[in-house]
């Protein structure tokens, strides 16, 4: 597929994936008028895509789309569910048409038209004054396209200034017009002097059209002027007096002065490429605010940039170390600042592959509420920490695994409505879908309050199935680890949605395929919750350094909660090997740094470094503090082994390499300690 | 940072199925790495020491944004390391789909080995060793032993500090 193409579905994508959210924002709250107004940009600026790609279909569809919606956007009509679920309806139209168009080509669906007159039909119905607005059926003139129906038409006299200039080009003007509306008809009259009265400069045509668009008159008027300064520009609203309509094109010929009028009509598939481009009309610009500035780069140009950016650090850094004391004070000077640029550059490259889990968790919202409506369930569903970052290839990674857990959720977590007031709750349950990071991997949970896991159904199934034998009772942990094998599934019957042969095994290897694994926890009658922990490749986080001797180890910060001097604690040891330390009367297993990493040990004043994860905390002894830093995680395993007590490697400003602590395995350790301590105690 | 020289002139031998090889002295004897599993030669820039590993395992370094693996080749080897000095390098290979480093006191030449002369390994060093040598052959004067970077990189053994 050719570049325009790509960048065609790229954007028709994200504007279907645009459309879906602006549609579910405005159902759950109030009507804003701009999020209006942003559903109907994007049609419009889908129709015009579409146009400029000669996909007639679609852009036939999404006119009639956009003309709906205009009237929607005037009438400052709420959005009914009903009307919602058509639009949405008509969301999924447009992909069903993005696909047809990628597969076979420029061909329509017949369920597109009823569909409009559909949504045509709800939104007119609910027109509260029953004035015979420019409807549909009053207008029976065959010149008519079917599409125009509703959008009000005017016929505009265009007399360019005597003058021409580079600015006041006439067709630009045009053009333009065609940008915001249809032109349906155009006239072009000349009234040419004598040859030897002709200027070469001056213009001596004018225009007639009838014109087509869904913008306010004062809209196109100030189009017009901005374009045609100097120009004659008369504008008649054409619908206002539809009686005329039929006879207009007899007047125009009356009124016409000039010999013959020649009539060009202009097709609207031949909107120029150039209307998807962002125009400079002030109405344009003023209605693309708050858009995202954006571009396309394909990854592996990324991936090149940085590769590249990662070696001018490193010789950046053989740079600083070759100054010495000779080295004159303006090269100095020089090394110094390009030093500082160097790691802008570096922390700026390094950031582009990041994108936020929105990007993916924006697609959810849209599942859950037809999976629960198509269920019959009332699911509120919440997301948190949004603005979590992540590369964008594990964000992909992870769309199937979490559509999989959140469908799961709904179909046979939370509960029929009256099923749930029954026993006292809610009736409409919640799923929430939340990311945070933490000990440098990337946490992603799916949450519900629904019924839990019915952990004697599991462990009749285990039976059936053969795995265990009617005597056993394994432990709760092991029989929702039954959940992730292949060939398990505890639905009662298969439904449309869930359970459909991909399991949850396949949900498993999917994430440990990503470095990941996956948890679940459910308590009966209150809920369960998955979490999917997966590395973050790529991801940057904070980071501390921490010495000792002349080596340099990162800690996640977010794993940090207070450092202080050794000295001041007093420290109980057990054994040699294990020790805790008392923290404000607290016992903390210790683990030596010096230790871990199998240096020698040191009567050197240290510092303690205060660890927790989930809970659980360990005291770290270190030498030093070197200092917090954005970091990087690198894969150890790679090139190379997975090194054990290590979640990965991370490159120092200097082009270095500093290995990451895995914090799980610091409190694994402590955790030794801490039972040894118990069973002495 | 590529200071790969020309093939020499002591290749003269044109008629036959030969392969290029990165030449280069460990201690007293003269070794090859077939050159299309060579990546790049660099300069050699301090490893970061990866804990518990083996000795011969200088620790990781950043080879353009990925972390690679150095190993010492005379540790490797059962010799005492040399300091480190101007000539001494990092060889850049590619066995299966790992990239590691290989650190060499220098490395001298590209050669076209004949293949056909290959002779399979006498049994000139220990046992231990052995194993990464792949055979041995004559060029004119010198004597080249070919050595098997699978077994010198030995990801397998290496599981030892795997988690």
């Amino acid at each position: 597929m050719d570049s325009l193409m790509q960048l065609f579905y790229d954007e028709a994508n994200e504007m279907v994936e645009g459309m879906e959210q602006v549609l579910l924002a405005l159902e759950s709250g109030e009507p804003d008028p701009e999020t209006v107004n942003a559903l109907f940009r994007y049609a419009h600026s889908f129709k015009g895509n579409s146009a400029a790609m000669g996909f007639t279909h679609l852009s036939k569809f999404t006119h009639g789309l956009e003309s709906a919606m205009e009237a929607l956007r005037k009438e400052q009509r709420t959005l009914t569910p009903e009307l919602a679920t058509l639009l949405l309806q008509a969301v999924d139209m447009i992909r069903t048409l993005l696909e047809r168009t990628r597969t076979e080509g420029d061909v329509g669906d017949p369920t597109c038209e009823p569909l409009l007159q559909q949504i045509n039909a709800v939104i007119n119905g609910e027109t509260p004054q029953p004035v015979p607005a420019p409807s549909a059926p009053v207008q029976t003139a065959p010149a008519e396209p079917p599409t125009t129906q509703g959008t009000p038409q005017y016929r505009i006299t265009y007399q360019p200034a005597p003058t021409l200039s580079a600015e006041h080009d006439p067709l630009q003007l045009l053009t333009e017009l065609q940008e915001y509306g249809q032109v349906i008809e155009c006239r072009f009259r000349e009234q040419i002097p004598p040859l030897e009265q002709l200027k070469t400069d001056a213009c001596y045509g004018s225009w007639e059209l009838l014109y087509e668009t869904a913008f306010e008159p004062a809209i196109v008027r100030a189009l017009l002027e901005l374009a045609a300064e100097g120009a004659e520009v008369r504008i008649e609203p054409v619908n206002a007096a539809p009686t005329t309509e039929t006879a207009q094109p007899t007047a125009a010929e009356t009124v016409a002065a000039a010999p013959q009028p020649s009539v060009a009509t202009l097709p609207p598939t031949e909107t120029p490429a150039a209307a998807a481009a962002t125009t400079t009309a002030a109405v344009n610009a003023a209605a693309n605010k708050g858009e995202a500035q954006s571009i396309r780069v394909s990854t592996e140009k990324i991936d090149a940039l940085m590769n590249l950016v990662s070696e001018i650090v490193i010789a950046q850094s053989m740079l600083s170390s070759a100054q010495n004391a000779d080295t004159d004070e303006r090269t100095r000077a020089a090394i110094t600042q390009m030093e500082r640029h160097v790691r802008d550059l570096h922390e700026r490259v390094m950031a582009i592959r990041l994108l936020p889990v929105s990007y993916l968790f924006n697609r959810f919202p849209r599942m859950v509420r037809d999976t629960a409506a198509k269920l019959g369930k009332k699911v509120n569903f919440e997301v948190e920490g949004e603005e979590t970052e992540l590369d964008r290839t594990l964000l992909e990674a992870l769309s199937d695994p979490l559509t999989h857990l959140i469908r799961n959720a709904i179909d046979h977590g939370i509960e029929p409505p009256d099923e749930r007031r029954q026993n006292g709750k809610p009736e409409t349950g919640t799923i929430k879908l939340s990311a945070y990071q933490s000990e440098g991997r990337i946490y992603i949970e799916v949450r519900d309050d629904g019924r839990g896991i019915n952990t004697e159904r599991v462990r009749e199934k285990a039976i059936q199935l053969g795995w265990i034998t009617e005597n056993d009772h394994p432990s709760e942990e092991t029989l929702f680890e039954f959940l992730f094998q292949p060939g398990f599934s505890t639905a009662q019957q298969v439904s449309d949605l869930s359970g459909r042969g991909v399991g949850m095994d396949v949900v498993k290897r999917n994430v440990e395929s990503l470095g990941g694994s996956i948890s679940v926890q459910s308590k009966r009658g209150e809920g369960t919750r998955f979490l999917l922990r997966v590395p973050l490749t790529l991801a940057i986080m904070d980071g501390l350094g921490l010495t000792v001797a002349d080596e340099h180890y990162i800690v996640p910060l977010t794993a940090v909660v207070e450092a202080f001097q050794y000295e001041s604690l007093q420290h109980t040891a057990l054994f040699d090997q294990y020790e805790m330390v008392n923290v404000r009367g607290e016992f903390i297993p210790l683990v030596r740094l010096r230790q871990f990493v199998g240096l020698p040990e040191t009567d050197h004043d240290g510092l303690i470094v205060v660890l927790e994860q989930e809970g659980e905390q360990i005291a770290l002894l270190i030498d030093g503090i070197a200092g917090q830093q954005q970091v990087v995680l690198k894969s150890l395993e790679e090139n190379f082994v997975r090194v054990h007590g290590f979640a990965g490697a991370t490159i120092l400003g200097d082009g270095r390499v500093a290995l990451i602590l895995d914090v799980s395995d610091l409190i694994r350790r402590g955790r030794q300690s801490a039972e040894r301590y118990a069973a002495v105690a | 940072m590529t200071t790969i020289t020309q093939p020499t002139e002591t290749t003269t031998a044109t008629e036959m199925n030969t392969d290029k090889y990165l030449v280069f002295q460990i201690g007293n004897e003269t070794y090859g790495v077939p050159l299309l599993q060579v990546q790049e030669i660099r300069t050699y820039t301090p490893a970061t020491r990866v804990p518990n590993a083996p000795d011969y395992v200088l620790g990781v370094i950043n080879l353009r944004g990925n972390i690679i693996a150095v190993i010492d080749a005379r540790t490797r080897f059962g010799l005492p390391p040399l300091p480190e000095e101007e000539s001494t390098v990092v060889v850049v290979a590619q066995v299966s789909d790992k990239i590691f480093g290989l650190r060499l006191d220098s490395v001298s030449d590209v050669m076209d080995i004949p293949l056909e002369q290959v002779q399979p390994t006498p049994p000139i060093a220990s046992e231990a060793t052995q194993r990464f040598l792949s055979g041995v052959v004559q060029v004119g004067e010198r004597v080249v032993i070919l050595l098997n970077l699978r077994e010198i990189f030995d990801i397998d053994a290496l599981s030892s500090i795997a988690a």
